[in-house]
């Protein structure tokens, strides 16, 4: 495994694309609405799509930056701007995600706990990892993924034992009109499949990234698929619909049988709340990264890191309540839909229309604006 | 930078967030619903009355320290460690947040075994209600939900016969009776709810008195979330066996004839019959022009003969009486099956699920029922066709 200071294998993609999907599969399931699978499948298909072209995007432009590919692309001006867009997409997707893991540990473990303690909490320990760059979550990565995704599947396929096939052929009313406009939602709530752009300046040996990126996606389709199959054959897709953590839900539902004790759900809880903070520090490290390149100067990462966090505190906590939380989702999706999706494919298109304008050699991973190892 | 040394208090700092110290409650001044019944208050149209049994560790240690009968003194309330709340508002939510006013300790409903409607309430069709139980993030959706003949309150407020909870006792009847399949599979909230969603007819266990006791055995038939009827325990038996669901359930059956010595002596004794698997298979077809629905209903199932009588060694089990087994055991399931059809046809409610089937796997042929389908679900031909393989396992001599 080739670990450097600031370097990430590009195998370690294969587990950092998990981690940035599988959680929480209430986006999926309320994206996916009545179609249930039939928009599920294609949604995730358009999203392993994007990761692909993210990935080849990346590789035609080795050891640059998402900011330096932009801006290679676009010309400066409009390639910062395009930049700095992705900067905001990120903050605000990481600010959505972060109140949004803190009301999930509230509504369901800690319901007397005010939101801003379960907030700071998640944002100072992310900040404490994302400050140290992007190896130490790769590491991070490497122990929890593996176990987390284990112990969420042993409860998916526990669930899916007691739920009834027959209610994921459930053809949405609508037809393919309506599947069509729920597999778009679908994929817009996977806005993690962008992830390679971000860590392009990090990864080893760029060459095996699309093959890493195939991996990561087919572990996510292992963790999001178990779920999404899980919810909507356990309850069809109208009933599913009902609840605000229907995945947490399913699993109270999962028979123990031969167990003296009757929460079992609380060991699935504490790894879907690993698997949201580290969804958060990744879109973290991805808005620290991108306004890092931004800046002219190049700050350490543990300055980026201190200054964005106050504005994501704020951010985080200004929906009133959950129901707010709930429809500002709905506003991410077009963004989403353009940074993660049209964007990486017009800038691959354009790459092959110009040549590839890397800086640095192909496999080498040189001439990285953050890969000099400073803080 | 920040100085290294900061960093100690601040985990500490976040190692008090952590624990939500916001929400740390002594085991003393905890108070754990573990049971509910709502009902409908006779004379008032929109009120409703809840009744909460609530188990209390303090009010537990201090009727032990007390002895026995300290609790009967207590203002009627009930002996043992637990506590009945009763209120009576617009809204269960309104009974609920009484409750919470006149009892001293917050009330948890995490723990919560079982959820009982009496009949009256449930007759009244409290879809909103209903339909979202199992949305509060407090409330498991996995409690038992269960319909009372009668008052729900009254069932809580009975005394177990051993025990200190009546939820306890009345989860363990579930329990019970879903192993003797004489209550139907979706006996949880949640199943109840998809059930409804899915069919706009679900059905839930039923709760009622036999003898001054408690017994659980048939099935409320809910039609979006009003009950619109009930089915017997036999009835209940039959739409289990013919939905597939479950898997195990004891049938009664005659005993084969006894063959001694080239006489054959007709048995007037029964046995029962343990079914081990069993599958149920709908198929439609058009026959004339009018749609007929088919069942398939295939089973194995085990004898345990200690209540026949046998033929002496040293011959064995016939194959002979293997086969009469298997008829008498195929013969008592399509007799469940039917009684289970004629109780949807008389009921009008499509509690097997016929209309999902055919919206499904024939949506050609629903187009043309749906608008009909409250009056074609009375008249539509079925035909139940049942194979059962039945071993026998031991012999006595």
């Amino acid at each position: 495994m080739n670990w450097f200071n600031d370097r990430l294998p590009t195998t370690a993609l294969v587990l950092l694309l998990p981690l940035a999907l599988v959680e929480p599969p209430v986006l999926v399931v309320a994206a996916a609405g009545r179609g249930g699978v039939f928009s599920f499948a294609p949604g995730f298909a358009l999203a392993t799509l994007g990761a692909v072209a993210a990935a080849l995007l990346v590789r035609r432009h080795p050891g640059l930056t998402a900011v330096e590919i932009s801006r290679a692309l676009l010309g400066r001006g409009a390639g910062t701007a395009v930049a700095a867009g992705y900067a905001l997409f990120w903050f605000l997707e990481a600010a959505w995600l972060l109140r949004h893991e803190a009301s999930k540990v509230i509504d369901l473990l800690l319901p007397r706990t005010p939101v801003w303690a379960p907030v700071l909490y998640l944002l100072a320990v992310a900040a404490y990892l994302v400050a140290r760059g992007v190896e130490p979550l790769g590491r991070w990565a490497f122990v929890v993924v593996p176990f987390a995704l284990t112990v969420v599947l042993a409860f998916y396929v526990a669930g899916i034992t007691q739920a009834e096939p027959a209610r994921l052929a459930d053809l949405p009313p609508g037809g393919p009109g309506e599947v069509a406009r729920e597999a778009w939602r679908v994929a817009g709530a996977l806005e993690g499949v962008a992830l390679p752009l971000v860590l392009a300046g990090y990864l080893v040996r760029p060459g095996r990234l699309v093959a890493a990126t195939l991996g990561g996606m087919a572990l996510a389709f292992l963790g999001l698929g178990g779920a999404v199959v899980m919810v909507f054959s356990l309850w069809g897709v109208r009933a599913a619909q009902l609840y605000h953590w229907p995945a947490v839900v399913a699993v109270q539902n999962v028979p123990r049988p031969g167990l003296a004790f009757e929460k079992l759900e609380l060991i699935y809880l504490g790894v879907v709340v690993m698997l949201g903070f580290g969804r958060f520090a990744l879109l973290y490290l991805a808005a620290v990264l991108t306004i890092r390149g931004l800046l002219p100067a190049s700050p350490p990462l543990g300055r980026v890191v201190l200054g964005l966090a106050p504005a994501l505190l704020v951010a985080s906590l200004l929906p009133p309540h959950f129901d707010a939380l709930e429809r500002m989702r709905a506003w991410l999706y077009p963004p989403a839909w353009v940074f993660v999706y049209a964007l990486p494919a017009l800038g691959l298109g354009l790459s092959h229309l110009r040549g590839p304008a890397g800086a640095g050699p192909a496999g080498q991973g040189a001439g990285t604006a953050w890969g000099d190892g400073r803080r | 930078m920040i100085p290294r040394w900061t960093w100690f208090p601040a985990a500490l700092t976040l190692g008090l967030l952590a624990g939500g110290c916001w929400d740390y409650r002594d085991i003393n001044d905890r108070s754990l619903v573990l049971g509910m019944a709502v009902d409908a208050v006779p004379g008032q149209d929109l009120a409703h009355a809840v009744t909460a049994e609530v188990a209390s560790p303090a009010v537990t240690s201090a009727r032990a320290a007390a002895g026995p009968g300290a609790g009967a003194a207590q203002g009627g309330t009930p002996p043992g460690g637990r506590t009945l709340l009763r209120a009576t508002a617009a809204t269960s939510a309104h009974a609920l947040a009484m409750q919470r006013a006149s009892w001293a300790r917050p009330l948890e409903f995490g723990h919560q075994l079982l959820l009982i409607l009496g009949e009256e309430y449930a007759r009244r069709g409290e879809k909103d209600e209903l339909g979202c139980a199992g949305c509060h993030p407090a409330m498991s959706t996995s409690l038992h939900f269960l319909v009372a003949r009668g008052r729900g309150g009254d069932f809580l407020s009975a005394v177990p016969p051993e025990g200190q909870f009546a939820s306890l006792y009345l989860s363990t009847l579930v329990w019970n009776a879903l192993a003797r399949g004489s209550v139907p599979p979706t006996h949880r909230l949640s199943q109840f709810v998809a059930a409804t969603e899915e069919n706009g007819v679900a059905l839930a266990p039923r709760l009622e008195w036999q003898g001054g006791q408690p017994r659980m055995a048939g099935a409320a038939v809910f039609q979006d979330y009003r009950l619109v009827g009930w089915l017997d325990e036999e009835e209940t038996l039959g739409a289990s066996l013919l939905s597939g669901a479950g898997r195990h359930t004891t049938l009664v059956v005659p005993c084969p004839p006894l063959a001694v010595g080239g006489s054959v002596t007709p048995a007037r004794l029964d046995t029962t019959v343990r079914i081990t698997y069993r599958s149920s298979k709908l198929l439609a077809e058009t026959r004339d022009g009018r749609l007929v629905l088919r069942y398939r209903v295939s089973a194995r199932a085990r004898a345990w003969d200690a209540g026949c009588p046998r033929a002496p060694a040293p011959r064995g089990v016939s194959v002979e009486e293997e086969r009469v087994l298997s008829q008498e055991a195929a013969r008592a399931i399509r007799r469940l099956a039917l009684l289970a059809i004629r109780r949807q046809r008389e009921l009008g409610a499509d509690f097997l699920g016929w209309g999902t089937y055919l919206r499904r796997g024939h949506p050609g042929l629903w187009r043309d029922l749906q608008g009909r389908w409250d009056k074609e679900l009375r008249h539509i031909p079925v035909e139940v066709e049942v194979r059962v393989r039945v071993e026998r396992q031991s012999r006595f001599h």
